[in-house]
């Protein structure tokens, strides 16, 4: 017991110490074109993230907020791909590897680890990223990630395949604040 | 029928055919609707609006809503609501003439619960009464 509450102790002792980094309106890219036809893309300037000093990362991405040129795209994508008024949201809990924030000048390489939430189906992943010291209280990280539909049994019609890219690719692109 | 008439008849079959094309063209391609010419289907506080999303959340996403409530704080991309909504504008000329406290009507589309920050977050923001 005694043991229990030093470490629940050092844990919320911790998370006090750790700086908070934070954005509302992250930017998420999504891309699955196929060359010779329509480009199948959206941008979603609307993600939440918390980057903490330690290098947890925690994201939200707002399914409704990817906004597409075409009416109609988004009209399928959200209610026949993605099913938005069912599940809303995206999430990403990981951490940041490599995560050196008081040695950190200019910028550095990362890796992002961790769990990418869509549909409520639970895929691990682990990607190259960047992260850059932009002012003494922001950051910005970068990263690609690649999934495909099957990762989140998200089912193309035969008559639309040829369209959309097996391979879906996913730019963050987000500006944190420090939290005070 | 003679040559001309049939060539009259070809001519007039052809426009016919590009203006449906056209308007299909059209009718695919059309850009999403703006925040304007949406049709609200709630009109409130914040408060209300949050117990109506805490129990039925499926039926709101992408919805378009209208909330009166008082600016708590100004951010660099929209403003917070009564400290429970997040308001996110894109045309941000509108945030400068806003100030802290003040009691305002905004439209904007529902994206969903943000639970890293505990608000309800609204898109494509305009301003309808201030």
């Amino acid at each position: 017991m005694k043991k229990l509450l030093f470490i629940l102790l050092l844990v919320t002792v911790q998370s006090v110490i750790a700086q908070k980094y934070f954005t509302r309106n992250g930017l998420t890219g999504f891309k699955a074109s196929t060359g010779a036809f329509e480009p199948v893309q959206a941008l979603n300037n609307s993600s939440s993230a918390i980057v903490t000093s330690e290098g947890k990362i925690a994201s939200q991405i707002f399914i409704g907020a990817f906004k597409f040129k075409v009416a109609l795209m988004q009209e399928h994508f959200n209610e026949n791909y993605m099913d938005s008024s069912t599940f809303p949201k995206a999430t990403f809990k990981g951490t940041i590897t490599d995560f050196d924030l008081k040695n950190l000048t200019g910028s550095k390489d990362v890796t992002l680890k961790g769990i990418l939430t869509v549909k409520g189906i639970d895929k691990e992943i682990e990607s190259p990223g960047k992260i850059y010291k932009t002012s003494d209280n922001s950051l910005r990280l970068t990263a690609t990630f690649k999934v495909t539909p099957q990762d989140f049994k998200i089912k193309i019609p035969s008559v639309v395949r040829r369209k959309i890219a097996r391979e879906v690719i996913i730019d963050i692109d987000y500006e944190l604040k420090e939290k005070k | 029928m003679n040559l001309k008439k049939r060539n009259n008849v070809l001519f007039f079959g052809f426009i016919v055919l590009l203006i449906v094309l056209f308007s299909v063209y059209k009718y695919i391609y059309k850009p999403p609707k703006k925040t304007e010419e949406i049709k609200v289907v709630f009109v409130g506080n914040t408060k209300d609006f949050l117990l109506k999303i805490n129990t039925e959340s499926d039926k709101w996403i992408t919805k378009v809503i209208q909330l009166k409530g008082r600016i708590t704080s100004i951010e660099d991309e929209g403003l917070l609501l009564d400290k429970n909504t997040f308001c996110q504008f894109e045309d941000k000329s509108f945030l400068t003439q806003l100030k802290k406290d003040q009691i305002v009507t905004i439209k904007g589309v529902v994206i969903g619960f943000d639970d890293l920050f505990n608000e309800l977050k609204l898109n494509q923001c305009i301003i309808i009464k201030q």
